[in-house]
């Protein structure tokens, strides 16, 4: 029980730290502006589970990050609140930080002299009609992502139980929605002023790093585990768009250290296939459990969402370039290519919207400090690529969504190789294969694929 | 109707110290699987009695391992007080002579003078905890002796947590919520079970949608009785389950009468609690002194009702070594506010056994159970026992006591998950200490004030959210088990209600084998059950 005991901590600990944390001892703690602070959840200090915390069970001043042992029969814990808005903060600071990276790249020096490897240029076309006003503009776009806010997110996140995806049922499920695809031609991104080409560009470039992305669901990801299915819907989901980042920036990390920052190693994901024991290693902590829900614990009859595959504007349709990534691979051989149709502006009144009640800390900091690889320093603003005046890396780090740069290397896992376990397992629509395209599901390969081997 | 009320006697002992104690209300420990282990093993909801759903029952239902804040009694828990035992007797107009019980204590020891010629002071201050009635049939026993019977012991729930000296008031969590399994069909009585009704402790119905947000489960101005049966989770789950089942089986078959249907709801007869004004004392009390204000009276408000009581007051005072090993205890603790499967299962046992104890009308148990034999059997040892009122001698029982032990308490106390070892040594008007070790590990002592249990009783929330948490959770197993005995029809339905509390000595005891005990005299020679003598013990 002590190893297991030792390796829930770890597994604890090393999640926080992907989403940006810095745990010490039993302390979770967010980079501040200036130091660390400690992170509240329902007006109680967020702590680890050790033994001295459940020793000292301080259960009205503290709360402890024991997500794993949500009750199936419950809805969303106060600390599963905050997991996903550590993980929407995480995920929108990194996304814009890696758009705009990449537009500073297009204007860097070591690209007009042609110095870029292929691998790193690849992005190249996808930012049609550059110019240096682009990353001035980018950097303001940038400026205005606010996770707290549907509208001014880059990527919105929210759970549902007893949902579909693409037609496949799930007890749990993390949608994934990109509020630029429902965006009106006319309107300003984020409130901010864009030329007609720099929104292409914008498109177009994000269209390069989450391929599909403006097909709906396409980054939404389902589960039926038994242990923790809001915890584990939303580990998915952030785990795969965390790894296409990571992936992305890694190539640019030899030439611009700067992607240093962006490269977040999700070593926890081997230890899903141990969640039962993890779970039961100790005994049920106040704010984890799941809150009320009224009316049965079975389910409830939560409306069930239809995804028929739509696309969000006319704005320019994804080009698919070359497949890159093995679950691309493995997507497009078992169905034809997605094909986008038109997507009405998404009805809110079957999606129940999560707010965020904690998602930006007052004293949340602007700059990520790296674990082993310090990206800016505090405080300062971070030289740039090539000639930009937008703002600074560091402005865009307006809350705590900052994440630490590993130096570990990122090893996609092999396809048709489990790394999840069948709790875990998700929207396993392709049929055989259950590596690390678990739970991405295309329309188009839901198509065909037949229901098998849910996950139970 | 009772003809009188007698206070025979008043036990008064020195309580020393105890650990500051917390709150651990019931909490459901959800794993899937669990429904359908329970549709099994009670036969598609057949036959919801604690037996059938034990295993499950004591996995599924735990008292929560992190409490809900420390409780609070009057003047602290690091002042030494007195326990107080009250023996009442009533009449019935037939002559039928019952005694109750009632346990508790005071906010100080309140025990002055000397040994031979002691003193009380008036402004002592009683706080009820727990009671029950010692049925007597004088002389009609079998061979002209006696027998008895202990029956409806309930802990006695009141919203209390603390009492103001200065003001003379009591201190009151207004959130408070009794957590019964009827307050659990109360709460139940919205979405699935809209229209079931439930009694409330005044005997008003409230029938009906949504029940949900009434006053059924909140304390009023009264104090609310508890069986000890509920805090078992074997126990409460059968009573849920069976008062849900029952209840929707009531309204499906009388088609007829919908109001009828409602009211036969109402009156569940599987969930009912013994109330306060079922005790002849607890009625004097209400009726002769500010209990009804105040949850407790002081000795001047009891001499008011009985002047000549002070001739019967038994005082004990604590020896000087006495005092020393409870001093001992208090440090020897690994302190009940952290939170740890010991803990989670030293609570337990101090739930489960004035259960089991009130069934065997023991006071006082010390065993040593475990499971760390050569073959993995059981091993209870009973170090010491005692009746829980003069003239109970238990020794020719030891062994149904053993069995007990072993089967029923023992499995409960593992939660289905671990090796255990277990020294309990439970007064249940003293301090109790409970020695749990865990797979092996170091072994952790628990000292209980087991004489104010009602404090930190399973069945108090501290607040409805809890009520609603368990209420929710258990809704949709519910369902289902009333929805698979609905598929069955009514008449393969076991309609044996599980242990009832209001019935002892009717029929339906029949149920509980255990709880149909009947203890002879001290003089008797081993009065068996059913009449028998002790010849197998």
């Amino acid at each position: 029980m002590e190893n297991t005991l030792e390796k829930t901590l770890n597994f604890l600990t090393e999640i926080l730290q992907s989403l940006g944390m810095t745990v010490k001892g039993r302390s979770i703690l967010i980079e501040g502006e200036d130091g660390e602070y400690d992170i509240e959840v329902d007006g109680k200090t967020l702590v680890l589970p050790t033994e001295e915390t459940l020793k000292l069970s301080k259960w009205d001043k503290e709360i402890a990050f024991f997500p794993l042992c949500e009750s199936t029969l419950r809805g969303e814990s106060e600390v599963q609140h905050e997991v996903l808005s550590m993980v929407k903060g995480a995920l929108n600071v990194r996304l814009a930080s890696l758009l705009w990276e990449l537009f500073k790249v297009a204007n860097s020096e070591e690209c007009k002299a042609n110095k870029l490897s292929p691998e790193q240029a690849e992005f190249l076309p996808h930012i049609p009609g550059f110019d240096a006003n682009m990353v001035k503009n980018m950097g303001k776009l940038v400026l205005g992502v606010d996770p707290t806010e549907y509208k001014t997110s880059l990527i919105h996140m929210n759970l549902k139980r007893r949902t579909k995806i693409n037609g496949q049922p799930f007890d749990r499920a993390c949608l994934v929605r990109f509020p630029l695809a429902e965006m009106e031609r006319k309107e300003k991104p984020f409130g901010v002023e864009l030329r007609v080409k720099d929104m292409d560009a914008l498109l177009s470039l994000l269209d390069y790093v989450l391929p599909d992305w403006q097909i709906e669901n396409s980054y939404s990801r389902g589960t039926d585990s038994k242990v923790a299915p809001y915890f584990v819907a939303t580990l998915m989901a952030y785990q795969n768009i965390n790894a296409r980042i990571t992936l992305l920036a890694k190539r640019f990390v030899p030439t611009f250290p700067k992607f240093g920052a962006l490269v977040n190693e999700d070593n926890w994901v081997e230890c899903m296939d141990d969640l039962h024991r993890m779970r039961d290693c100790m005994p049920n902590l106040p704010g984890n459990d799941g809150a009320v829900v009224r009316g049965g614990g079975n389910g409830g009859d939560a409306p069930i969402i239809t995804n028929e595959p739509k696309v969000a504007r006319s704005a320019p349709m994804p080009t698919k370039t070359q497949p890159n990534l093995p679950w691309e691979e493995q997507s497009q051989a078992q169905s034809a290519p997605a094909q986008p149709t038109h997507r009405a502006p998404a009805a809110d009144d079957d999606v129940v919207e999560y707010v965020p009640r904690q998602a930006v800390h007052p004293q949340a900091g602007q700059i990520p400090v790296g674990h082993e690889q310090t990206y800016a320093t505090p405080g300062t603003v971070p030289a740039g690529y090539g000639s930009t005046n937008g703002p600074s890396f560091a402005e865009i780090q307006r809350s705590r969504m900052q994440g630490p740069a590993y130096a570990a290397v990122n090893q996609p896992p092999p396809v048709g190789g489990s790394s999840f376990s069948s709790d875990y397992r998700g929207a396993d629509t392709t049929g055989n294969v259950n590596g690390y395209n678990v739970g991405y599901v295309t329309p188009a390969a839901n198509q065909y694929a037949q229901p098998t081997g849910r996950g139970y | 109707m009772n003809k009188g009320v007698k206070i025979l006697s008043i036990l008064l002992a020195e309580a020393p110290p105890s650990p500051q104690l917390y709150v651990r209300p019931w909490e459901v420990n959800w794993r899937d699987g669990y429904t359908d282990q329970l549709l099994e093993a009670t036969n598609d909801g057949a036959n919801l009695s604690s037996g059938a759903i034990r295993q499950v029952a004591t996995e599924m239902l735990v008292p929560a391992a992190a409490h809900g804040g420390a409780v609070n009694i009057a003047n602290g828990f690091g002042f030494t007080r007195s326990t107080v035992t009250l023996v009442v007797e009533t009449e019935d107009i037939g002559g039928r002579k019952t005694q109750e019980i009632i346990s508790g204590y005071t906010d100080h020891m309140g025990i002055g003078g000397t040994d031979t010629n002691p003193t009380y002071n008036r402004e002592m201050r009683f706080f009820f905890n727990h009671m029950g009635t010692l049925q007597i049939t004088s002389g009609s026993g079998h061979e002209g002796y006696g027998m008895y019977q202990f029956g409806n012991a309930t802990e006695i729930l009141t919203p209390m947590t603390g009492w103001d000296s200065n003001g003379d008031i009591p201190i009151v969590n207004r959130k408070a919520t009794t957590m019964r399994p009827k307050d659990v069909m109360a709460s139940l009585g919205e979405g699935a079970f809209a229209g079931m009704g439930v009694h409330d402790d005044n005997g008003s119905k409230l029938n009906g949608a949504p029940v949900l947000g009434n006053t059924s489960y909140q304390f009023g101005s009264r104090a609310k009785r508890s069986s000890f049966d509920n805090n078992v989770s074997s126990e409460f789950l059968s009573r849920v389950f069976t008062g849900v089942r029952d209840t929707m089986l009531d309204n499906a078959t009388d088609q007829r009468q919908y109001g009828n249907a409602l009211q036969k709801a109402s009156e569940s007869k599987y969930i009912n609690e013994p109330m306060t004004s079922n005790s002849a004392m607890l009625l004097l009390l209400q009726r002769r002194s500010q209990f009804q204000q105040e949850w407790s009276v002081t000795l001047g408000e009891l001499l008011n009702i009985d002047h000549t009581i002070t001739s019967r007051i038994q005082p004990i005072k604590m020896r000087v070594q006495d005092r020393q090993t409870a001093a001992a205890i208090m440090t020897n603790t690994d302190g009940w506010e952290s939170t740890s499967f010991e803990g989670q299962v030293a609570q337990l046992a101090t739930l489960i056994m004035p259960n089991a104890m009130s069934k065997f009308a023991l006071g006082h148990l010390h065993f040593i159970a475990h499971t760390e034999t050569l073959d993995g059997s059981v091993d209870v040892r009973v170090v010491n026992m005692a009746g829980i009122a003069q003239g109970i001698d238990p020794r020719s029982i030891i062994n149904m006591i053993k069995q007990h032990i072993a089967f029923e308490i023992f499995p409960a106390l593992t939660m289905g998950r671990f090796k255990i070892h277990i020294e309990a040594n439970v007064s249940l008007n003293r301090i109790s200490t409970i020695t749990v070790g865990i797979n092996g590990g170091i072994k952790k002592p628990f000292p209980i004030a087991s004489y104010c249990s009602a404090l930190y009783s399973p069945c108090l929330a501290p607040n409805p959210t809890v009520l609603e948490k368990v209420a929710g959770d258990l809704s949709g197993v519910a369902s289902q088990l009333t929805a698979a005995a609905m598929n069955l029809g009514p008449g393969l339905i076991h309609s044996q209600p599980p242990a009832q509390v209001m019935d002892y000595g009717s029929g339906s005891i029949a149920s509980t084998p255990l709880s149909n005990v009947q203890f002879t005299n001290p003089n008797a020679a081993g009065q068996m059950p059913g009449g028998g003598t002790s010849r197998g013990f």
